[in-house]
């Protein structure tokens, strides 16, 4: 009700309040005001402007009605007997001012005139109730079950069972009401709580189209024919007070029951009633109009209908919606327009207060462009039927138009014209202009002659149904060809709106007159009249204006959504910001002392006598240079590095060994790929040595740098000291006694040389201590760029001896193999590829060794490079020692050292700027060089993983292969089953010939012999093929196993690599996973071919064993043969 | 009803076309190649999408599932889920309703036992998935990720709800749709990677979906979409919505207790446990949950309420976790005769 900290103003008309209630008004910020309802002063003026009035009774209640005073909302102290009388006329409370020594009635007072609320009443009432409990009321059916449990609880804790029962029925039955309305929702949220004295019971549904009249409706002493018309009254009876709170952000109606166990004999029950929307108020207002949902009713015994009217369903909402957030707005302004029109000539006419959104419906099924009805919403629609219920909503629609589109018409709006007409068809242009074609009375003839009739074609179609199949086509033939038409006749429109583009935006003041010119532009077109196209025209326009309003709404929206994040993200900003201007301004002020102090050191340098020239200091301002110089060298010798590097890497190409066929030249890539394979594994140990090399080296120079730092602080410890005896030797300056000068004159003067003398120290005291911070800062600034220089030097010096070593390193000979001897192209290719690539990889090998002795010298240089600053920082120490002792006796500083100093600060703070930048940039390389890496080492992924691929398809050859082979084998198996047949029948034959002289038989017998020889002869050479080939095989699986545990190596490898350059990534650990399992599967599989081959290989034997053992068996037969061929010669002769 | 592969004795099982009467994969679905490497082509929870695994089966590939989820659970899930649209006594809703936090509480509130939050996913599916298949085409075009997403979100939703008092089955069905129409209105056109990550990312932080947003109309469409999704699932959705009052929490969806969400701000002590649960659930459950485990689901509901983030703060009240929690932990506090839930 009040959430103002300002005053509020309350006109009591009560006379004296209870204490409670004036500490609780004056801890909100109210102020009272006292004035006698009789009093002459209780007017207009009075009640204007006030928070609240209170009254304690109806007559008062009365006395306001009959001066019309109702303005302001009211709170009664007193009974009120017609409370819709009360509510209706303004007031707001019905309060019992006896109960308010109960903290929670006086908790629930305070939240509703500070409108304060909460759904969750632990902490709405914190600390207040000693338990609270929550329960969900799923349907109406099963009240009774419910209101158990709290009577339950109620009846432990010696509350009114009975009247808390009876609440809980007669608000959950208006609940239902509601419901069953469509208002409110089912499940019901309950909570309930208790302590010593209270029992409080809150219910809460989310509801629609709730206003303050379905309160009033049901606020009735006697029910009439309606039960609904009395809950409330029963609801308010049964309670010791019941507040009625309306949330309105998220539409909760939220009922708030409270019973005192001690004020059971209460007079009258409190009513409180919180900000529910007010049902006029809204219309007057012309907008919170909101959908409501047309909910579907549940069927079941739940949901049977209770008797009586229940609550009047009011048509409007009061869920906040602006015109913003309506869709096509001209379309519903064109609408009301129309329903208005439409009811001018309504008889009898229905009152616009009765109409409801199923009128609107009626009457939008008149309206031309259905395509617009069907698109709208419920809150368009709600917005239609508010508007037409009130005049001035309407206007507000029409203004807000007005106010968000362009009068001028611009390109934008033109060409959403166009293209409005572009997608508009010929049935569209048809209902817009009420019927008429827009193509013109075109005679058409479609497969047939045009018979008779002028304004229509006759379409014959089969002769013999003639009066059937004849279609009279009015106008211009069928659909398919007006649409035809229409199409040519709109890029007809269109070429010449587009010829007259300028002429019409410049032309044309307004829109209105844009329209006017459009229509004369195509008028002659569209063989409609001036009026009919002026409707087209203007159709197309609303479309274009609707269009645009989207679009700013759109626009605006999203602007609103990111202004307010952009707010939150400024408010993040600023603390941010704050957070950096505290850290400049420290910085500011740390700069400041610095210049200060560097001004004074000027100041006192120019006092002093000019140096020699070759005084001039050490270190200029050429740092910068050095670095930059450095660096570009650094970079350039890299570059230069990886291109040498470049075709080791480039190695690890892959050799198919399948397409050799030569088992020497096999082996000889074989053994050439095992020495590339060892060099590369030496070549990776190298590697490894110089990183250890480096790192060792790295360690050294740290250890000198912490020598150099202790040296650093002796010499800080030294300034101390010096700075102490300065101090001391001011201390100890003698004090003059001035009374043995008898002179005033010569004491007065002796006085003031004597302050002079103290001053001029004084001053040089300050300017010793600036001096010291100069010096110590550029001590810093020189250390850091000292370093920097060291780093790059020592980077710069590994780059090159590593780059020297590749250049220089000797070319290794390798294992010569005369490749001029060898045939096959392919591996002739491949052998000179892989020496190649050993020699490289050998010459890298040479060239890491010198690398590495390089390295080690380089080390050797920096660590004495390291003790020679430490022995001149040592020997700067001693310096400041003998200073220190002139210090003490000297006032002046030495020019040269000065200007040094200033000239090393200028020349470090460069350098120390330029180093940032650079470890800035440095850090983006680490950062990049990572993720190159991750790149790399994905590519290697690939790579081995397509070399898995390739393995895999060899070995599916190898497979396939081997079943041929198998096949062969058993072929040969066949013939030589086959031959030993023969040879066994021959050896019969030979045997029965013995006896016989038949020299025929005998030379048979010889022929077939030898055809079994040669036969013999080819399946022993076929034998020998697969036995050459299996060998081939064993070699090949032997180099996949090779392979195999190659890139198992590899990949353990890349493990290490992934783990550094991806830190872990999932990705990468799934892949290697993958490879794992690859390659483990490959193992196995190679295994099985292994064991396969050695079968054939056994088989191979079998069958050479067989082959001679039937070449022997031929031999005895060509032996008995011979004998037998002898034997019928002599028989012969 | 449901065969799917309740017979199964392993965990790695053939996948054949009889399983796809659940919408999404028990496990990981597997490609057996004849050569070369097997290839994982569901993941666990993905939506099987039977045209996708018809060219498996048509051209005879072997396809296996390593099953991540528990048939045992999820049928036990199922039907109680089930059983509540068979009852009508309040006291028998109350004490079946009793019967599922046990069930959920041995699995998703304690740690003991190994689970998969995907079985609470999957009882949940068979219990109350009744989407038609136009709609549900509409929402796996738009993104399947979303739609992967809701089935976890509806699941979640559903079992706190019942947790915190809800017993009605229709209410419950209702509450389950709802969560795969929060972002109906984006259909595929809109959609974009995107707005799917602007969605997501909005879950995290209040308005870092939004700054993701290049394009002032995507920013539109997205605020928009709230309420463009009620009104349109309102209009589309009766065939399976049973009260379609329940859409309302599709207007809420993007809400956050702290007021930080959108379109209206609302703050906790505006929001019944309804709206105040779905918003947590909806904005809880990122893209990472879907990558459903065996053991999962073993404390997940339990860790979840302890988590302590800015972005728990913003989407999860002490209220919520005093009513959940006190309900899963306090298994004999005699709920299951009045269903009261100890708020306090």
């Amino acid at each position: 009700m009040n959430s103002d900290n300002s005053k509020k103003y309350i006109l009591n008309l009560t006379g004296t309040l209870r204490e409670e209630l004036q500490i609780l008004f004056d801890s909100l910020g109210f102020e009272i005001t006292h004035v006698d309802i009789a009093s002459e002063e209780l007017g207009q003026e009075a009640t204007s402007g006030l928070a609240l009035v209170l009254i304690n009774s109806e007559d008062q209640l009365d006395t306001l009605i009959e001066k019309e005073l109702l303005s302001t909302p009211m709170i009664s102290f007193g009974e009120i007997r017609n409370r819709k009388k009360f509510f209706e006329n303004g007031g707001v409370a019905v309060f019992n001012s006896d109960v308010m020594t109960n903290p929670v009635i006086s908790k629930i007072l305070e939240n509703f005139l500070g409108a304060d609320s909460s759904l969750q009443i632990e902490l709405a009432y914190n600390n207040l109730l000693a338990e609270a409990n929550s329960v969900k009321v799923m349907t109406p059916a099963n009240i009774g079950y419910y209101s158990d449990i709290f009577a339950n609880d109620a009846t432990i804790n010696q509350f009114n069972t009975s009247a808390i029962r009876n609440y809980f029925g007669a608000i959950s039955a208006y609940l239902i009401f509601l419901h069953q309305k469509g208002i409110g929702e089912f499940p019901l949220e309950v909570d309930y709580g208790l302590n010593e004295n209270s029992f409080l019971l809150q219910v809460h549904t989310t509801v629609t189209s709730f206003f303050d009249q379905n309160l009033w409706e049901s606020l009735n002493k006697e029910k009439g024919n309606n039960p609904f018309g009395n809950l409330l009254d029963i609801s308010i009876t049964q309670c010791d007070l019941l507040n009625i709170n309306y949330i309105q952000n998220s539409n909760k109606l939220v009922f708030t029951a409270l019973w005192d166990k001690k004020e059971n004999e209460a007079p009258f029950s409190s009513i409180l009633m919180g900000d529910v929307p007010r049902y006029r108020y809204n219309l007057e207002k012309g907008f919170d109009i909101r959908t409501k949902v047309d909910i579907k009713v549940e069927k079941g015994l739940e949901e049977l209908p209770i008797p009586g009217e229940g609550p009047t369903v009011l048509a409007a909402n009061n869920e906040a919606v602006s015109f913003e957030n309506l869709n096509n707005i001209i379309q519903l302004k064109l609408m009301i327009e129309f329903i208005i029109n439409l009811r001018n000539s309504e008889k009898p006419l229905k009152p616009a207060e009765e109409l409801e959104l199923s009128d609107i419906s009626s009457y939008l099924l008149y309206f031309s462009n259905q395509e617009a009805v069907a698109e709208l919403g419920e809150d368009e629609r709600y917005t239609i039927l508010s508007c037409i219920k009130d005049g001035e909503l309407f206007s507000a629609l029409k203004e807000f138009i007005g106010e968000n589109l362009d009068d001028e018409p611009s390109e934008d709006y033109l060409q959403g014209i166009l293209d409005n007409l572009n997608s508009l068809t010929v049935a569209q242009t048809k209902t817009i202009v009420g019927g008429e074609t827009i193509v013109g009375d075109e005679k058409t003839l479609v497969k047939g002659t045009v018979e008779e009739g002028d304004d229509f074609s006759r379409v014959k179609g089969a002769g013999e149904k003639e009066e059937e199949s004849i279609t009279l086509i009015n106008g211009s033939g069928d659909d398919l060809q007006d649409s035809d038409v229409w199409n040519v006749k709109k890029s007809q429109i269109e070429e010449k709106v587009k010829g007259q583009w300028n002429n019409l935006i410049q032309s044309s003041g307004s829109k209105e007159e844009l329209q006017k010119e459009l229509v004369q532009t195509i008028s002659g077109e569209l063989e409609l009249d001036e009026d009919q196209t002026q409707m087209i025209v203007t159709n197309l326009a609303d479309k274009a204006d609707d269009e645009e309003l989207k679009n700013k709404m759109a626009a605006f929206k999203a602007q609103e959504v990111k202004d307010r994040l952009s707010i939150d993200k400024k408010d993040q900003d600023l603390s941010h910001r704050d957070d950096q201007i505290k850290k400049m301004k420290s910085l500011i002020d740390r700069m400041k002392t610095e210049i200060f102090t560097m001004k004074q050191a000027e100041n006192l340098a120019q006092s002093l006598p000019k140096p020699d020239a070759e005084n001039k200091p050490a270190i200029s301002g050429t740092n910068e240079e050095v670095f930059k110089e450095l660096e570009e060298q650094n970079e350039k010798l890299k570059d230069e590095l990886n291109q040498y590097k470049q075709p080791v890497e480039a190695q690890e190409s892959t050799v198919d060994l399948s397409k050799i066929d030569d088992p020497e030249i096999t082996r000889q890539i074989q053994g050439l790929q095992n020495s590339l394979d060892k060099s590369n594994s030496d070549l990776k140990v190298k590697d490894k040595i110089i990183e250890k090399a480096a790192d060792d080296s790295k360690r050294a120079l740290e250890n000198k740098d912490r020598l150099f730092d202790s040296v650093a602080s002796e010499l800080e410890r030294y300034k101390d000291q010096a700075s102490e005896t300065n101090l001391a030797a001011d201390d100890d300056e003698a004090e003059v006694d001035y009374d043995k000068f008898s002179d005033p004159e010569v004491r007065r003067e002796i006085q003031g040389l004597a302050n002079d003398l103290k001053k001029v120290n004084t001053q040089l005291r300050g300017k010793d201590k600036n001096l010291e911070r100069v010096i110590d800062n550029n001590k810093r600034l020189m250390d850091k760029s000292e370093k920097k220089i060291e780093d790059l030097e020592t980077e710069m010096i590994r780059y090159r001896d590593e780059l020297d070593a590749y250049k220089q390193a000797p070319v290794e000979k390798v294992e010569e193999i005369d490749v001029s001897k060898i045939e096959d192209h392919e591996a002739k290719r491949t052998i000179q590829g892989l020496q190649n690539d050993l020699s490289k990889v050998n010459n890298t090998l040479k060239a890491k060794e010198t690398a590495l002795d390089r390295l080690n010298d380089s080390n050797k240089r920096s660590n004495e490079q390291k003790d020679r600053r430490i022995k001149l920082l040592s020997d700067e120490t001693f310096e400041l020692k003998k200073d220190m002792l002139n210090v003490a006796g000297s006032d002046a500083v030495p020019y040269e050292d000065f200007r040094k100093i200033e000239g090393e600060k200028q020349a470090l703070e460069n350098q120390l700027a330029t180093a940032t930048a650079r470890i800035s940039s440095i850090s983006e390389k680490v950062d990049n060089t990572k993720a190159v890496d991750g790149d790399k080492l994905n590519t290697q992924i690939q790579k081995l993983t397509e070399k898995n691929q390739l393995a895999l398809t060899t070995m599916q050859k190898f497979k396939e292969e081997k079943e041929k082979v198998d096949a062969r084998m058993r072929n040969v198996q066949k013939e030589l089953d086959g031959k030993d047949n023969d040879i066994q029948q021959l050896l019969q034959k030979c045997g029965e010939l013995e006896g016989s002289s038949n020299n025929v038989d005998v030379k048979e017998i010889e022929h077939q012999l030898d055809e079994i020889k040669v036969k013999l002869r080819t399946t022993e050479d076929s034998l020998k093929k697969e036995t050459l080939k299996a060998k081939q095989f064993e070699q090949k699986i032997k180099y996949l196993n090779a392979t195999i545990d190659k890139n198992s190596k590899d990949k353990l490898i890349q493990q290490g690599q992934g783990k550094k350059a991806g830190g872990g990534d999932p990705a990468l650990a799934h892949k290697m996973k993958q490879l794992e399992m690859m390659n483990s599967k490959m193992t196995q599989a190679n295994k099985k071919n292994m064991e396969d081959l050695a079968e054939k290989k056994k088989e191979a034997v079998k069958f050479k064993t067989e082959c001679v053992a039937l070449k022997n068996k031929t031999q005895a037969l060509e032996r008995k043969l011979a004998k037998l061929a002898s034997a019928s010669g002599k028989k012969a002769a | 009803m449901v065969k799917t592969y309740e017979g199964f004795s392993s965990l790695e099982n053939n996948f054949t076309s009889e399983m796809l009467e659940d919408l999404f994969a028990p496990g990981e679905v597997i490609w057996k190649k004849k050569f070369g490497n097997d290839v994982s082509i569901l993941k666990p929870g993905d939506i099987c999408d039977a045209e996708y695994l018809k060219k498996f089966w048509d051209r005879n590939a072997e396809l296996n599932v390593l099953s991540k989820a528990s048939p045992k659970n999820i049928s036990k899930g199922h039907q109680l889920f089930l059983s509540l649209s068979e009852v009508h006594d309040v006291s028998d809703k109350n004490s079946l309703r009793s019967e599922i936090i046990t069930w959920g509480n041995q699995l998703f509130w304690d740690d003991k036992c190994d689970c998969s939050i995907l079985d609470l996913v999957l009882a949940s599916y068979r219990a109350f998935y009744n989407i038609d298949k136009q709609t549900e085409a509409n929402l796996i075009q738009s993104s399947r990720l979303l739609f992967k997403r809701s089935a976890l979100v509806g699941s979640l939703v559903t079992y706190l709800a019942t947790a915190i008092g809800y017993t009605d089955f229709k209410f419950l069905q209702d509450l389950y749709h709802t969560c795969f129409l929060l972002d109906y209105s984006i259909d595929n056109e809109q959609m974009s990677s995107e707005l799917i990550e602007a969605l997501l990312k909005e879950q995290e932080a209040s308005g870092e979906g939004v700054r993701t947003l290049s394009k002032d109309s995507s920013v539109e469409v997205f605020i928009q979409h709230p309420r463009a999704s009620f009104d349109l699932a309102l209009a589309d959705c009766a065939g399976f919505i049973n009260q379609p009052q329940t859409l309302r929490l599709i207007k809420s969806h993007h809400e956050k207790i702290d007021s930080s969400g959108f379109p209206k701000q609302l703050n906790s002590r505006e929001l019944s446990d309804i709206e105040a649960l779905m918003i947590f659930v909806s904005n809880f459950v990122t893209v990472e949950h879907l990558n459903y485990t065996e053991s999962d689901g073993a404390g997940f509901i339990k860790n979840i309420l302890g988590e302590n983030s800015p972005k728990m703060k913003s989407i999860l009240s002490q209220r919520l976790i005093g009513l959940i929690s006190k309900t899963l932990d306090n298994l004999t506090a005699g709920h299951e005769k009045y269903q009261e839930v100890v708020g306090i």
